[in-house]
């Protein structure tokens, strides 16, 4: 049963969908930045930046 | 932090967007292959050694050389236009978050990594998807940075 879900879920691991997720990750983040939110958003923005910088890097394990 | 104040203290705001710019065009260019060179790495790997340290110390410093730079290899050049951007657009509380980002998208590597399971899976689906994904982050962070530039300038 273990074996089955973790099939199931497996597509949640791929790196296609944690591409998504920081991808989601930073266009919300530009959108808030963008349409003048506060210098929250600014800092959001740069945790996006280092987000993806540090994703980028994956295949160097 | 200090270096990038020290830089930034000098150059207009347009000035200093206009390097980062040119360093993500640079990169940008070279994501693409059309020029090539080489971008300064410690082409080393982490030794097993490293774990003799205990189950604490060992995977810390495994961590700690990986995470920072001392000793792996660094497939993209996204990481250096992001160190330029930090110095010269960040002020230094940016410059933290950015760094906490980039434990955290480094994390999500392991995560995902780990819980996709089998042998190495995860590194042959990355590599399979490798010219996508380039493309995607390479998007994602010049848009970001545009936005960045854009607050600052505005």
């Amino acid at each position: 049963m273990a074996d089955v879900t973790m099939t199931r879920t497996r597509w949640l691991w791929h790196p296609l969908t944690a591409t998504a997720v920081v991808a989601g990750v930073a266009v919300a983040a530009m959108t808030a930045a963008a349409t003048g939110a506060g210098s929250w958003s600014v800092a959001a923005v740069w945790l996006a930046i280092g987000g993806v910088a540090g994703y980028a890097t994956s295949g160097s394990t | 932090m200090i270096a990038g104040t020290l830089l930034q203290a000098p150059l207009p705001g347009w000035s200093r967007v206009a390097l980062v710019a040119a360093a993500l065009v640079a990169v940008t260019l070279r994501e693409f292959g059309v020029v090539s060179f080489r971008l300064p790495e410690n082409r080393r790997l982490v030794p097993d050694t490293v774990f003799r340290l205990g189950r604490f110390l060992g995977p810390f410093q495994f961590g700690l050389e990986m995470g920072t730079g001392i000793r792996t290899y660094v497939p993209s050049g996204l990481p250096y236009v992001t160190a330029i951007g930090i110095a010269l657009l960040a002020s230094p509380v940016a410059g933290i978050v950015t760094g906490l980002g980039f434990g955290l998208g480094r994390s999500l590597m392991t995560v995902s990594n780990v819980r996709y399971g089998g042998d190495g899976d995860w590194d042959f689906a990355w590599i399979d998807n490798a010219k996508i994904i380039g493309k995607v982050l390479l998007a994602i962070l010049t848009a970001a940075l545009a936005v960045v530039a854009w607050r600052l300038l505005s």
